[in-house]
């Protein structure tokens, strides 16, 4: 039994969970939110550099998908 | 993390300055460090934690079995001077401290995500003081990551403040994740009561979670969370910024009070009516409690087969012991008539014989009988004057006899009489039969050889019956007295009510969530039109933010339980390869299965739970649960194995060292005293073939005897 995948498990949820409209996150995009959340499973307080990525990267996929 | 090199001063038993040169190999690697028990080998793995961490515990067990845990002191003048002996030995080595040196220091380099980093935590006097206590201490620590260099200095009883060094120190391992990496006895302790559910230290459960990633989802739930909450009040904001269409931002207001209402609860009556995110958090708890004691009901249906098993076994012993006096009575009868066995042909032919005899003896009694009576007619005609007589059978007159007629009644008297003494001679020889026949039969019997063969067996077999039963009873009660049976009604009770609790919320939580996406869409409209009204679009990105955060939050919530099935599942395996591998009786077990609280329970060759009362047998499984957790952990930390129980025997610890040495984790550091790995032998064994990078000797400088050296080998 090979390891469990923590990305394989995130893509095979969204699969049955679609986005919502005017945010569609490509596979790079979910790898990179999943490793942002796995670099930070240590930090249990102040979260702030957490925060910033995150809204970032959101904020990037809403930008990218605007007409 | 990969250490390449490690240098102690003035540290435990190494006086002066000492290192680990574990060089620069990037693939996986095996270390190893041989020495006798004392030493100083397990002083470099303090010096390990130490430099990270900052502290070294030291563990005894009281008179009650209980773990007492103690920091160990950097100096301890009372200790370094002889006037008391304390459990929690000084880090400092004494001879440094008698001479006026009162530093001690370790360096750690080491490579992390490519990168190089130094790490060094230093000990030294306050106030150029002669220090008595670590009150007299301060510490420097360092850390340079190849770039820059962070620093921290401080007493050392305010080294808890330091937010520079130790948080980047946490970022890389935390010292809580950090223990499942030092395979060794004071942490094999810890882990012996999580896994068997006496434990349910909060921490501990964390830092398995944390080991196996699933803070990476749970954590990020919650930020999600707080982000979606974040953009949504900036969207308000927005909202109420904009100019004109009063009536529709007193309609957005008021919605926005009701959606928090929803979310955070609301008095009324003067009573709290708890929001959705209380509602979640209750939920929470009501589940994990609710799995809590679905597990130890779990564990007591293992109660409850005992108890059937043994009422089960208790019934068919007393209907053995109701039936055995039978049994023994009827083999003793058997036994008793055995003799007859040697007499009962002769005897059957006898009854035979004796059968026939008895019926020639009716025969001849009834022939006797009709011809006696017969005679006495024929005679009494005869002897009378003319012979008209009357019939004694028809009653009628006879006719009178003429001499013919005379003449040969006469012969027919005598003819009788001729016949009735043949009969009576042939009579005495067969007179008696039947008394006779009655006497024998009490000679005669139905017992044969096999019969008796059977009552024996029969007796053995039921003997031997009862004692396996009392045995088995036995067996049961002891596996009994290990849990507690008394619970089980009482939390089964607690479970029902929890259920029922728990659906009632589940349903207030589905109305709350209902109402809060009713409410999240129509300010949505809201403030859309609003927008439209006013001429302000800038909202919309932040709606679609609302929208993606809320959508990654329930992505994440939804993977954190298909993950943590999976990872149970996965360690399941491992720890059931592991321990039926290295286990010295695998015969007697069949699997391992984690709970949700991380308790293991083993079951046996038969499937059912297997007590596991042997304690080098727990500490084994403690062994092979952190094993399933390294291997299911995407952490790179060298994995340090020294002694991991007292009671794990020698041949199973050089099973254990064989694995690691043949499937090394990225860096293996083994710490062997004679029992388990010799040096000789593994030198021979696995230097030659490349498996042992390096190794090191650890004993005593000649002539200065307590104070350690380090040698390569």
């Amino acid at each position: 039994m090979e390891k469990p995948d923590l990305l394989a498990t995130i893509q095979e949820v969204i699969l049955s969970n679609l986005p919502p409209e005017g945010f569609k996150p490509n596979n790079t995009d979910i790898q990179k939110i999943v490793q942002i959340c796995d670099d930070s499973k240590f930090v249990s307080s102040n979260r702030s550099t957490f925060s910033r990525q995150i809204k970032q990267i959101v904020t990037e996929i809403i930008g990218r998908d605007k007409p | 993390m990969k250490m390449t090199k490690i240098v102690m001063k003035n540290w435990c038993s190494f006086y002066g300055s000492h290192e680990l040169d574990f060089g620069d190999e990037e693939n996986d690697s095996s270390f190893v460090i041989f020495g006798q028990i004392g030493k100083g080998k397990s002083s470099i793995v303090a010096a390990i934690e130490w430099v990270l961490f900052g502290r070294v515990m030291d563990t005894m067990q009281d008179g009650d079995e209980h773990i007492l845990r103690k920091e160990r002191p950097i100096v301890d003048a009372e200790q370094f001077n002889g006037e008391f002996a304390k459990f929690a030995l000084p880090l400092m080595v004494d001879k440094a401290y008698r001479e006026g040196d009162y530093s001690t220091e370790v360096e750690m380099y080491f490579t992390h995500e490519s990168r190089e980093y130094k790490l060094v935590r230093r000990a030294y006097p306050s106030n150029g003081v002669v220090p008595l206590t670590d009150e007299d201490m301060n510490i420097h620590l360092s850390l340079w990551n190849g770039v820059e260099t962070f620093e921290y200095e401080c007493a050392k009883i305010d080294i808890k403040l330091d937010t520079s060094v130790q948080p980047k120190i946490n970022e890389i391992i935390p010292s809580e994740i950090s223990r499942f990496f030092f395979v060794k006895g004071d942490g094999i302790r810890e882990f012996t009561g999580l896994i068997f559910g006496v434990d349910n230290n909060p921490k501990m459960m964390d830092a398995v979670n944390s080991v196996v990633g699933l803070p990476a989802l749970s954590r990020s739930v919650g930020d999600f969370r707080r982000l979606k909450v974040q953009s949504e009040d900036r969207a308000n904001q927005l909202a109420r910024k904009a100019k004109g269409a009063e009536d529709l931002k007193k309609e957005i207001a008021g919605y926005t009070i009701q959606l928090e209402q929803i979310r955070d609860g609301y008095e009324e009556d003067g009573e709290k009516v708890p929001g959705k995110n209380e509602l979640l958090a209750i939920e929470k708890k009501f589940s994990g409690e609710i799995s809590t004691l679905r597990d130890e009901i779990g564990e007591q249906d293992e109660a409850k087969n005992l108890l059937l098993k043994k009422a089960t076994f208790q019934d068919e012993l007393s209907r053995i012991e109701e039936a055995l006096p039978d049994y023994y009575g009827s083999y003793k009868t058997n036994l008793k008539n055995g003799w007859k066995i040697l007499i009962q042909r002769k005897i059957s032919q006898s009854l035979n014989r004796l059968e026939k005899d008895a019926k020639k003896e009716d025969d001849l009694a009834q022939k006797i009988s009709r011809l006696e009576s017969g005679l006495l007619h024929e005679e009494e005609r005869y002897n009378s004057p003319d012979g008209s007589i009357e019939c004694f059978t028809c009653k009628m007159i006879q006719p009178e006899l003429s001499d013919e007629e005379r003449q040969k009644l006469k012969i027919s008297v005598e003819s009788r009489r001729e016949q009735i003494r043949e009969f009576e001679y042939d009579l005495t020889g067969v007179k008696g039969s039947g008394d006779k026949k009655l006497k024998l039969y009490a000679f005669n019997t139905d017992v044969d050889g096999r019969t008796i063969t059977h009552a024996e067996s029969l007796v053995q077999k039921n003997r031997a019956r009862v004692g396996e039963l009392n045995e088995l009873i036995l067996g049961c009660d002891e596996a009994l007295l290990d849990l507690e049976v008394g619970e089980l009604e009482t939390k089964q009770e607690q479970l029902k009510h929890l259920t029922t609790q728990h659906i009632l919320l589940k349903s207030q939580l589905e109305d709350a969530e209902s109402e809060e996406t009713r409410l999240t869409q129509l300010l949505k409209t809201k403030r859309s039109d609003l927008r439209r009204k006013t001429g302000d679009n800038q909202g919309d990105d932040l709606e679609i933010q609302v929208s993606a955060y809320k959508w990654l939050e329930d992505i994440w919530e939804k993977s954190l339980e298909t993950y943590r099935e999976k990872i149970r599942n996965s360690i399941d395996e491992i720890c059931t390869q592991r321990f039926l591998e290295w286990v010295d009786q695998p015969k007697k077990y069949s699997r391992v299965e984690t709970s949700q609280n991380w308790s293991l329970t083993v079951y046996g060759a038969d499937d059912n739970w297997a007590p596991l009362g042997n304690p080098g047998h727990r500490q084994l499984l403690s062994v092979c649960f952190i094993e399933s957790l390294r291997q299911n952990s995407n952490i790179e930390f060298p994995l340090i194995f020294d002694n991991p129980g007292a009671a794990v025997d020698s041949e199973t610890i050089s099973g254990i060292l064989d694995y690691y040495l043949n499937n090394p984790p990225s860096q293996f550091l083994a710490l062997s005293h004679s029992g388990g790995m010799r040096e000789d032998e593994m030198m021979k064994k696995h230097h030659k073939s490349g498996r042992i990078k390096k190794a090191w000797r650890v004993d005593y400088v000649p002539g200065l005897d307590r104070h350690s050296e380090l040698k390569t080998l």
